[in-house]
């Protein structure tokens, strides 16, 4: 087991991991011992030096002052270490903002096109625009003008798309997770993201740092189409501005076609399961094996606020015990998903009983809510890699293998892994700390300052003699003389 | 078999799409696709193989056309091809007279590969005249 010399607070099993980023923490702590022992806990790696001397600190806090003073830094265009994407971001101290933009031009193609008189799909590798229009063809030839029109972009189209595309990604992306400065004194330096996109109809400017291609879609369209984001530099270094993104007009809404909850039945009266409860049950166990989640380098252990949701079971109960019945439920969905291959279920699974009483049920994949895949591919635009697997396939590794190298613990955060969840860059919705790896890197770059780590800001405390002296003073320290030397 | 051409890694169910050398389309879906009341209708099934319709001749040649155009027979994708993050896997197979060449596009951009575009609209094409009534 690693000691505290190996502390990194990622707030996994290491002894004495201060989990400097975790708000969960700091409120535990507050709670527990009070908000005066949390500032003296805070303010004691610092102590000695107050005692002896108060000029670090205020050099510090001036030094703070004329730093922020200098205004905002950037912005500056960003290609994440990872070779892919690109973004531009800026940071102004005074706000504590860092903002993150991106920009694209956006290349509205109808999904479906009349050649001849005949409907062609004009996505490649569209199978349901494909087979929608061999649907159209087989229609007289004068029915086929209104058949495809769903698949036709029109003005009022566009602008909802616009909408909706800035929207998803903002909404998603923005205003989850925080940094701040780690320079003794400078912690309550803070930088919260904002995330603003910015898309227009037409070509790609210079400005863009994408050319969005995006297909007219029907509403009845069921099935996955393609989205993705690529490269287009066809020599030499990748830059911020060389990607295109390919997402398709019912991508700016919540899919359909991956289902982050299942629902489930039982018998009345019983604890059975019924047969297509047991379906629902072993997809959502197959499809949602675990990958071991993202772990510490150091202690292996799973790193609690990084990982992936619960799995929230809901289910009511029956009978003259409602409570005991929902329980013995509970039970049983678990025995069930680890039929099912999800090995681990016992430990994943959260009971939420209820509502009331009865026989039907839900299990979710953390809060259950549906992906946006324009807000999945944004990620890919801020340096991310899939982190899906089998059986939603795709680019994605095996189960549980690493996903972007040493982007996340380049950063001192958790390393994303292939596993299917409710993760953004997963199948499902949550922007988690890891995902935030490639913003810090810009921060880091704008400010040009390695001095950043994730995390809220951070109380700073000024030298206080009566908090100084705990009775160890330490090599060369003194017992406090008298008042008056705190800066606030 | 001519062409066949299979979609998969897409969150979904593979898609194939085949057409013999004497017509005959074939394909393997998880779709049903129908018209109803002016629209169109989407519902997934079971996968399975289905016989779609029996394009016509010419259609076989515009597609036998479209493949000598483009030397697609010895077609590949560029070599160090940009990488794309979600496209899938969408794999080729054409039959010459050497055998079937397999032309396999995995996460790399859909127009990496000359012709391709204008093969698929070939066998959409293919297809559409063979399910029109007119």
């Amino acid at each position: 087991m690693a000691g505290p010399a190996t502390a990194h607070g990622l707030d996994c099993g290491c002894v004495s991991c201060s989990p400097a980023w975790s708000a969960g923490h700091v409120l535990a702590l507050q709670r527990g011992a009070g908000n005066a022992a949390v500032a003296r806990t805070l303010a004691r790696q610092r102590t000695l030096g107050r005692v002896i001397d108060d000029g670090p600190f205020n050099a510090a806090r001036e030094a703070r002052e004329q730093w922020i003073a200098a205004g905002v830094r950037g912005p500056i265009d960003h290609t994440p270490s990872t070779g892919r994407g690109g973004f531009s971001a800026a940071y102004d101290p005074a706000a504590q903002e860092l903002a993150i933009k991106l920009c694209g031009g956006v290349d509205f193609r109808d999904g479906i096109r009349l050649v001849f008189g005949f409907a062609i799909a004009m996505q490649s590798g569209n199978a349901p625009a494909a087979a929608a229009a061999q649907a159209i063809n087989a229609r007289p030839r004068a029915e086929r003008p209104a058949l495809i029109a769903p698949w036709v972009w029109d003005d009022a189209a566009k602008a909802t798309f616009l909408a909706d595309f800035k929207s998803a990604i903002e909404g998603t992306w923005q205003g989850k997770h925080q940094f701040h400065n780690s320079t003794q004194f400078w912690e309550d330096l803070g930088a919260a993201t904002t995330v603003e996109v910015d898309v227009h109809e037409g070509a790609q400017t210079a400005a863009d740092h994408m050319k969005v291609i995006s297909y007219k879609e029907s509403t009845a369209t069921v099935a996955s189409t393609p989205a993705y984001v690529g490269q287009t530099q066809l020599v030499g270094a990748h830059g911020a501005h060389d990607n295109v993104m390919e997402v398709n007009s019912q991508q700016v809404g919540r899919r359909s076609d991956i289902l982050q909850s299942v629902g489930v039945e039982f018998q009345a009266g019983t604890n059975t399961l019924t047969a297509q409860a047991i379906t629902n049950l072993n997809w959502f166990a197959n499809a949602y094996k675990s990958g071991g989640g993202p772990r510490c380098a150091t202690c292996s252990q799973e790193i609690k606020d990084a990982s992936v949701g619960p799995v929230n079971v809901t289910v009511p109960g029956e009978g003259a015990d409602p409570a005991a019945s929902a329980l013995a439920r509970f039970g049983v969905i678990t025995a069930q998903l680890v039929t099912g291959g999800m090995a681990d279920a016992a430990t994943r699974c959260h009971l939420i009983p209820g509502p009331g009483t009865g026989t039907a049920g839900s299990v979710a994949m953390g809060a259950g809510v549906q992906q946006i895949v324009a807000a999945h591919e944004a990620g890919h635009m801020f340096g991310l890699g899939d982190e899906y697997t089998a059986p939603f396939s795709g680019t994605g590794g095996a189960l549980g293998t690493p996903v972007d190298g040493d982007l996340g613990p380049a950063q001192n955060l958790p390393g994303a892994v292939h596993e299917n969840s409710d993760s953004i860059m997963s199948v499902g919705d949550a922007v988690r700390p890891q995902h935030y790896a490639t913003f810090l890197e810009a921060l880091k770059a704008v400010t040009g300052t390695g001095a950043w780590v994730f995390g809220p800001p951070q109380p700073v405390s000024g030298p206080n003699p009566a908090l100084d002296w705990q009775g160890e003073p330490g090599p060369g320290g003194t017992a406090p003389v008298g008042a008056g030397t705190a800066v606030a | 078999m001519l062409v066949e051409v299979t979609l998969s890694g897409r969150q979904d169910e593979p898609w194939t799409r085949r057409i013999c050398r004497d017509g005959a389309v074939w394909e393997h879906t998880n779709l049903r696709t129908w018209v109803q009341d002016g629209a169109v209708c989407q519902e997934h099934r079971p996968l399975a193989w289905e016989h779609v319709t029996t394009a016509p001749p010419e259609a076989l040649a515009a597609i036998q056309a479209v493949i000598d155009r483009f030397e697609l027979l010895s077609a590949a994708p560029p070599a160090g091809a940009t990488t794309v993050f979600g496209a899938g896997v969408t794999v080729w197979r054409l039959v010459g007279a050497d055998g079937v060449h397999e032309i396999r596009l995995d996460n790399v951009p859909p127009d990496a590969v000359p012709g391709l575009r204008e093969l698929d609209e070939a066998v959409q094409l293919a297809v559409a005249m063979g399910v029109s009534p007119d």
